[in-house]
């Protein structure tokens, strides 16, 4: 995990400032202490979404100044403004943790024990045990009601730890199609928990 | 909420897999924080398969067989960092001139096509990879195999370019000539805030340890990939210098693989010099590195 210094420079007044799109074309135009302003803003962003995300606690630090670097890169760029600059921080963060976790699940194809790789629900109290337990076998049966090409695609991808592309060779479809598949089976799964009273945000 | 179309479905799956190459994420994330329908939809998508994961227990069996599949790739892929901006430097040290490491500290780039277009030898050259999402603007100009090799001769080059001890960067990786197998720690020493330890990864330890011939760390910058899919290119950016920082001072330190390392040798000391010394004395060679943030 790396360290978690104070940005240099932060002190720009952004919350103060007439709005936060000021801030960014002050940055644009060449202002350095709007630019640090809005690296903090982002910093204190992505600390609380990563957090919020469960992302695994010695690794938030290092995914939020990434979130920092990605935002700063766009900023730096001649991309279009954001028109909510709090929502694109939000969703730098959670691209950021997305492609992290992506690394991982790549990585773990090569050096490291698939068990490592994903923060799980082992190891917690009785009562959130129970809880959990709950949870799986909600799941198991959200996922048992879906179709057949659904379960097979979710399976690869969990059970198996598959990537999207090796999911689509094994099935002899495209990556797109996989794509399409996970999105649908997961929406049909949410709305079968959500009807067992298990809302996916809240549950352990 | 309204319902998704095909071509949102399809890259709101991909954002959440990680598999949006970086103009067309940027692209995505404008429209999710201005759409609220969309963000909601990759809202419930990220919360259900989080859930799913942390309810999955995988099969380790069929993926430990995937990674022995995947080493040989692993071993080329190691090969094949460009470092045309490279600074370099020998480690040192008497008791082990003989067997020391040549390594070279690489700037590295938020995005694969920022570090393309700082190399002349590969300006304006997009492999497949880099593109993944069907419909991207620029299509692939060059073969996955073909970049490789371009890369690999950047590698020869930055080993025998100039080694200034001072570069500026966002990230970088480090390049490694091992004659023997050989124990390689990294630790970032920033100015401003706590020290860190690079190499290895928090979660893996044993990767201190690596084999006689040439090596990446964190890993190679461009990855390439050749399975049925077809032989693509994929980017890592390297390891971080901390928002803030100023600048890190990065000590390698290596040593032949003959002995463990000492837990207590993994973790940062408080100060370069600290941290110097200890490693020495530890029998391993070390060097400095200046990293500036930009």
């Amino acid at each position: 995990m790396v360290s978690r210094p104070e940005i240099a420079d932060a002190g720009y007044p952004v919350e103060s400032a007439p709005s936060l799109t000021s801030a960014w074309e002050a940055a644009r135009s060449g202002d350095a202490e709007a630019r640090a302003g809005l690296a903090r803003l982002a910093h204190e962003i992505a600390l609380r979404e990563l957090s919020a995300r469960r992302a695994a606690p010695s690794e938030i630090e290092d995914l939020a100044q990434e979130s920092v670097r990605s935002f700063l890169a766009y900023l730096g760029g001649s991309g279009e403004a954001p028109l909510e600059i709090r929502a694109f921080l939000k969703w730098r963060a959670l691209g950021v943790l997305s492609d992290q976790r992506k690394r991982r699940r790549a990585r773990a194809m090569e050096i490291t024990h698939v068990d490592t790789l994903e923060p799980t629900v082992e190891g917690v109290g009785p009562i959130a045990a129970a809880v959990a337990e709950q949870v799986r076998g909600a799941l198991a049966d959200c996922r048992a009601r879906l179709g057949a090409d659904m379960r097979e695609a979710l399976a690869l991808r969990y059970e198996g730890g598959l990537e999207v592309g090796e999911i689509a060779d094994r099935l002899g479809v495209t990556r797109n199609a996989i794509h399409v598949r996970t999105f649908r089976a997961l929406a049909a799964l949410r709305e079968c928990l959500v009807r067992k009273g298990i809302e996916p945000e809240d549950a352990p | 909420m309204k319902q998704l179309g095909d071509d949102d479905i399809l890259l709101a799956a991909a954002f959440v897999d990680g598999d949006l190459p970086e103009p067309q994420r940027a692209r995505f994330e404008l429209r999710l924080a201005a759409e609220p329908d969309l963000a909601e939809h990759v809202e419930h998508l990220l919360q259900t398969d989080e859930l799913v994961r942390r309810h999955t227990r995988r099969e380790g069996a069929d993926r430990r067989h995937s990674r022995l599949r995947l080493l040989p790739t692993l071993a080329v892929a190691a090969a094949a960092i460009a470092a045309i901006f490279a600074v370099r430097a020998f480690l040192v040290d008497e008791r082990l001139s003989a067997r020391s490491i040549d390594v070279a500290l690489v700037p590295s780039f938020e995005s694969a096509l920022e570090w393309i277009a700082r190399d002349p030898a590969l300006a304006g050259q997009l492999p497949p990879g880099l593109d993944e999402l069907r419909g991207a603007n620029d299509p692939p100009n060059v073969d996955a195999h073909t970049f490789h090799e371009a890369v690999s001769r950047s590698e020869s080059r930055a080993f025998g370019a100039a080694t200034p001890a001072e570069t500026t960067a966002a990230f970088f990786s480090l390049t490694a000539r091992a004659p023997v197998a050989s124990t390689v720690l990294v630790f970032g020493f920033p100015k401003e805030g706590a020290p860190l330890r690079y190499w290895p990864a928090i979660d893996d330890a044993d990767a201190s340890r690596i084999a006689a011939g040439d090596h990446v760390l964190p890993g190679a910058s461009f990855r390439l990939v050749d399975d049925p899919r077809g032989a693509r290119i994929e980017y890592q950016r390297g390891f971080l210098v901390p928002i803030g920082a100023e600048r890190v001072d990065v000590v390698i330190a290596s040593r032949p693989a003959v002995a463990a390392v000492d837990a207590a040798l993994l973790e940062p000391a408080s100060d370069v010099g600290t941290e110097v010394d200890r490693l020495r004395a530890a029998g391993f060679a070390t060097v400095v590195f200046i990293v500036d943030e930009p």
